[in-house]
């Protein structure tokens, strides 16, 4: 911990943390203090820096209403979901959160990935038709049978 | 071996029961923290009604995720701010049509002095925080009133601790313009 301050870190301090030495970073409180002892300057900049802290002061933060706190326990009732929930929440959001491609794109791979395979499977490349083949074994019987 | 009193247990044991399912746990955090973050959120949206609808919805999340809290990444004063300030962050974006007609009819009353006449100085002075930059608005909130160490109002901005002065700094200029006016009247010149 530093035992002096400079005058401009003092500015640095008052001009960010204002003229109170409760707000000042307590590494920093005694040697500030310390300088306040001995300068004027510091001490004319302080007493600037509280007028501002004087009219913050005058702002009004009202009590939180007495049902919060019930209201809070009363909504947390559900246990903290598990993976397998979160996940599933995940693909299957509620009304509220719904990004819609989540379940589109649910039902969508499978059948894209059937159609797919149906096609993969479905054009055999350079098939002969099948009217060809019964024709070619036809040919074949007849050869065999007139020899 | 006797039961440590709810008030003992460090912030960090009761996430860790909350991450648990623990309800009593839970409740003690709410009790723990729940003027705090009212009054952030209360003076960073400049509605109290708001304000309980954020915290609320804070401590839904921390009970809802509470497994996304790691211990050791972060304090969990600084994620329950973090995530008070980022559900204030989303409002703002919300409503901010109607922020700006607020802006203009506040500027309208500014001009009138009329304010300070109505001995109205804490409004203007919420009027000036509600007039900054988000960034500065929560910095300052963090440090004069709520009261964090530097170091942690630093890390719920995700911030060093100089460009937190530094925010500090410019915030506390921009009130002083804002108000230069009215603190002629209650405490003589300002700057």
């Amino acid at each position: 911990m530093s035992t002096s301050m400079s005058l401009s870190r003092f500015k640095q301090l008052l001009t960010a943390y204002g003229g109170d030495p409760r707000h000042w970073p307590q590494p920093e409180r005694a040697a500030a203090r310390l300088l306040l002892t001995q300068s004027a300057q510091a001490r004319a900049l302080q007493a600037k820096e509280r007028q501002l802290d004087a009219l913050l002061a005058q702002h009004p933060q009202t009590e939180p209403s007495t049902d919060l706190f019930a209201r809070i326990m009363q909504a947390a009732v559900e246990p903290p979901p598990r993976w397998w929930q979160k996940l599933a929440a995940w693909w299957w959001p509620d009304e509220q959160t719904l990004p819609w491609w989540r379940p589109a794109l649910t039902f969508a791979l499978p059948l894209a990935l059937g159609l797919w395979l149906g096609l993969q499977t479905a054009s055999i490349p350079n098939a002969e038709p099948l009217w060809q083949s019964e024709a070619q074994l036809l040919a074949l019987n007849w050869e065999e049978v007139s020899e | 071996m006797q039961a440590k009193p709810a008030d003992s247990v460090s912030d960090e044991t009761l996430l860790n029961r909350i991450q648990e399912g623990e309800r009593a746990a839970f409740s003690t955090l709410v009790a723990r923290y729940l003027r705090d973050l009212h009054g952030f959120a209360q003076r960073h949206l400049g509605d109290p009604g708001e304000a309980e609808d954020v915290v609320q919805e804070t401590f839904i999340r921390v009970w809802q995720h509470a497994e996304r809290w790691q211990p050791g990444a972060a304090k969990p004063s600084t994620w329950l701010y973090q995530i008070t300030r980022n559900l204030c962050i989303d409002r703002l974006r919300r409503r901010r049509p109607q922020a700006a007609l607020d802006e203009q009819q506040a500027d309208e009353t500014h001009s009138q002095a009329a304010l300070m006449q109505r001995e109205q100085v804490g409004v203007a002075v919420q009027q000036a925080i509600q007039n900054l930059p988000e960034s500065q608005r929560s910095a300052l909130l963090l440090c004069h009133y709520q009261g964090l160490r530097n170091q942690d109002a630093a890390a719920v901005l995700g911030l060093s601790v100089s460009a937190l002065e530094s925010l500090l700094a410019r915030a506390r200029r921009g009130l002083r313009k804002q108000l230069q006016g009215q603190a002629e009247h209650l405490l003589g010149e300002v700057d």
